[in-house]
């Protein structure tokens, strides 16, 4: 399997001051970030924070202002700089357009496109490369079949394929759990940790789960309103008083024996009696230590 | 193996094509008198001086026409339903061939007559027309369209199709003296003299043609959508300008030699999407050679029908398209593409 281009390989993203406006609403103001080569950045944030805006900034799908720098060129430029945009960077959104009759292997070829020229059709070494994701994803058995045929975990792995064989050194994952069960969840993750592990790849993902975005993201950007709040580790960002505030949620955070933290929502009692709340809570305290 | 097919098919509908007719030549005499024509080859066939001229003056023109319309058409109507990513879209219902009726009805009204100078008018004022007409419809339908969604843009082309047909309809009863032949032509024919209709759409239709095969790869990838394809490095807004031009050029020039013909761009590439998948590296070539084939067979059946007369080409297509319209709208729920 080939690696990633290779001047391309120490390419990490950075932010600076980004703005992007919607119809005159903010969706993001003046945030500031930076990747390092190697890191799996983690972005939360309730609803509407404009976590998914972040990364189309990244992918350069957006107007904005302020500057994104992806390796050493910015990602703004609309056309000119598209398919050297698209070798950088893979952009996997929440909920990718599968077209029903489209296989699996015509799927995973459209990551190529980066790398023809405007006319040019796929060769042998395109082939080649589809090939080689297709098996390192255990896909291969399925190449010709319909993308309308596969599983909820095929579909998800089919599109992570398609982002491999973009051969970009940083990947963009937005949401890539929201439509899969809880081990398919986690056998998304670890395929991403694997693959970064693997080649290196910068990983920037919009996570809902708060639980496993702490465990696989090396660092977390907390995202509100459109401005970043907090960035740093799970344990410092993921505080049940961040929690209630950014999501209004009650929740407790109970430390894994694995060394990380875990996210637990409490279930607000019918009646809020004072009492009762205390109970649960001294309850679940009890469980967790 | 499907182009195959569709060689076969090609074929097998030109020679079908050349073989029913008035006057019968039989089957034999004109494989022996295309043969003849082939370079170093000399037999006799055994067609009447008369028989030949038949054959070279008014049946192979005819069908050679019908190939390049059908092959048109359709093709067309491929490249329209992958750059709008709508399964209904056609150079018909866009409002691309009556922008292009109504370029033609001008220059044929108003121009300095047929062949009166060294380019002749009529495809060029039917290009103006039909890009009028596409680039009125996807501002409609995109200003209008809240959803992206397939309804919007096909209303869109068919109140610019009303508009520019009243429009047209307007010039045309103006001149009492080309009323007659702006009427014969507006309801769709491949009836020739000859092959100067052949010559004169065939640049328009090669080079529109060539342009959009070439495109087949990125109208691949538009179906995962605008904003994906651009993350893909797919420059979006250039392949929809590039395609719709080339594909609004070729459709200019069969309306300019053959007038109206209806549903061809969605009867063939649906049809063909049905038997070898949605991939466009297929439809495309596909939708050439069986566009040609369904148009050559279309005519032989406007020709006998109604025997001696004729049908206008255009009714016959539009009393097997409109059915197949309904259909289609009725499956692409369960999108097939």
């Amino acid at each position: 399997m080939d690696q990633p281009a290779g001047d391309l390989v120490t390419a990490a993203v950075s932010v600076r001051d980004l703005s992007v406006a919607y119809d005159r609403t903010d969706a993001l103001r003046r945030v500031t970030v930076d990747v390092a080569p190697g890191e799996w950045l983690g972005v939360i944030g309730p609803n509407g924070a404009g976590k998914s805006t972040l990364l189309r900034a990244i992918a350069g799908l957006v107007h904005h202002s302020g500057t994104v720098l992806v390796g050493d060129r910015p990602a703004g430029g609309r056309h000119r700089h598209r398919r050297h945009l698209a070798r950088t960077v893979a952009y996997v959104p929440q909920d990718p357009v599968m077209p029903a009759g489209m296989t699996v292997f015509e799927y995973a070829l459209l990551g190529r496109t980066a790398h023809l020229r405007y006319l040019a059709v796929e060769g042998p070494r395109d082939v080649h490369i589809v090939e080689d994701v297709l098996v390192e994803l255990d896909l291969d058995r399925l190449a010709d079949r319909p993308l309308a045929t596969l599983s909820g975990g095929e579909q998800q792995r089919t599109v992570i394929a398609r982002a491999l064989t973009q051969q970009a050194p940083v990947l963009l994952l937005d949401e890539p759990t929201s439509a899969l069960d809880v081990g398919n969840q986690q056998a998304a993750l670890e395929l991403v940790e694997d693959l970064r592990r693997q080649w290196g790849l910068v990983v920037v993902s919009a996570m809902h789960d708060l639980t496993l975005a702490g465990q696989f993201a090396d660092r977390l950007l907390l995202l509100s309103r459109g401005t970043a709040v907090a960035c740093g580790t799970a344990r410092t960002v993921l505080t049940e008083r961040s929690l209630s505030e950014h999501w209004g949620a009650r929740v407790r955070v109970l430390d894994d024996p694995d060394g990380g933290i875990v996210v637990i929502p409490v279930r607000s009692r019918t009646t809020r009696s004072a009492e009762r709340g205390r109970s649960a809570r001294s309850a679940m305290e009890g469980e967790g230590s | 193996m499907w182009v195959a097919a569709g060689v076969v098919a090609l074929v097998g509908a030109a020679f079908v094509g050349v073989l029913v007719g008035p006057a019968h030549l039989g089957a034999r005499g004109i494989l022996l008198e295309l043969v003849d024509r082939l370079p170093l080859v000399d037999v006799d066939s055994g067609l009447t001086d008369r028989e030949a001229t038949i054959l070279w003056r008014l049946r192979a023109p005819r069908v050679a026409l019908g190939i390049l319309v059908g092959a048109t058409l359709a093709l067309s109507g491929a490249a329209y339903q992958g750059v709008f990513r709508n399964p209904l879209a056609d150079p018909y219902l866009l409002g691309v061939a009556a922008g292009a009726g109504l370029g033609a009805t001008v220059a044929i009204v108003y121009g300095p007559g047929r062949s009166g100078g060294p380019v002749d008018l009529l495809p060029l004022a039917a290009f103006v027309g039909a890009l009028v007409a596409v680039g009125a419809a996807y501002g409609l339908g995109r200003s209008a369209g809240t959803g992206r969604t397939t309804a919007t843009l096909i209303l869109a082309g068919v109140a610019v199709a009303s508009f520019l047909t009243a429009l047209q309809t307007y010039v045309q009863q103006r001149e009492s003296e080309t009323l007659r032949e702006v009427y014969v032509w507006i309801l769709g024919r491949l009836s020739t003299s000859g092959w100067g209709e052949v010559w004169l759409m065939l640049p328009y239709a090669v080079g529109g043609g060539v342009v959009i095969l070439l495109h087949r790869r990125l109208l691949d990838a538009l179906r995962v959508g605008e904003e994906e394809a651009e993350a893909l490095g797919v420059p979006t807004a250039r392949v929809r300008l590039i395609v719709v031009l080339a594909a609004s050029l070729a459709t200019a020039a069969a309306v300019a030699v053959s007038g109206l013909i209806a549903f061809v761009g969605i009867i063939v590439p649906h049809g063909v999407r049905l038997l070898a998948g949605a991939s466009y590296r297929l439809v495309l070539p596909l939708s050439v050679l069986f566009g040609g084939a369904f148009l050559v067979l279309t005519d032989v059946a406007a020709r006998s029908l109604a025997s001696p007369a004729e049908l206008p080409i255009g009714v016959v297509t539009a009393f097997l398209g409109a059915p197949f319209f309904g259909v289609v709208l009725w499956t692409s729920r369960r999108a097939i593409w």
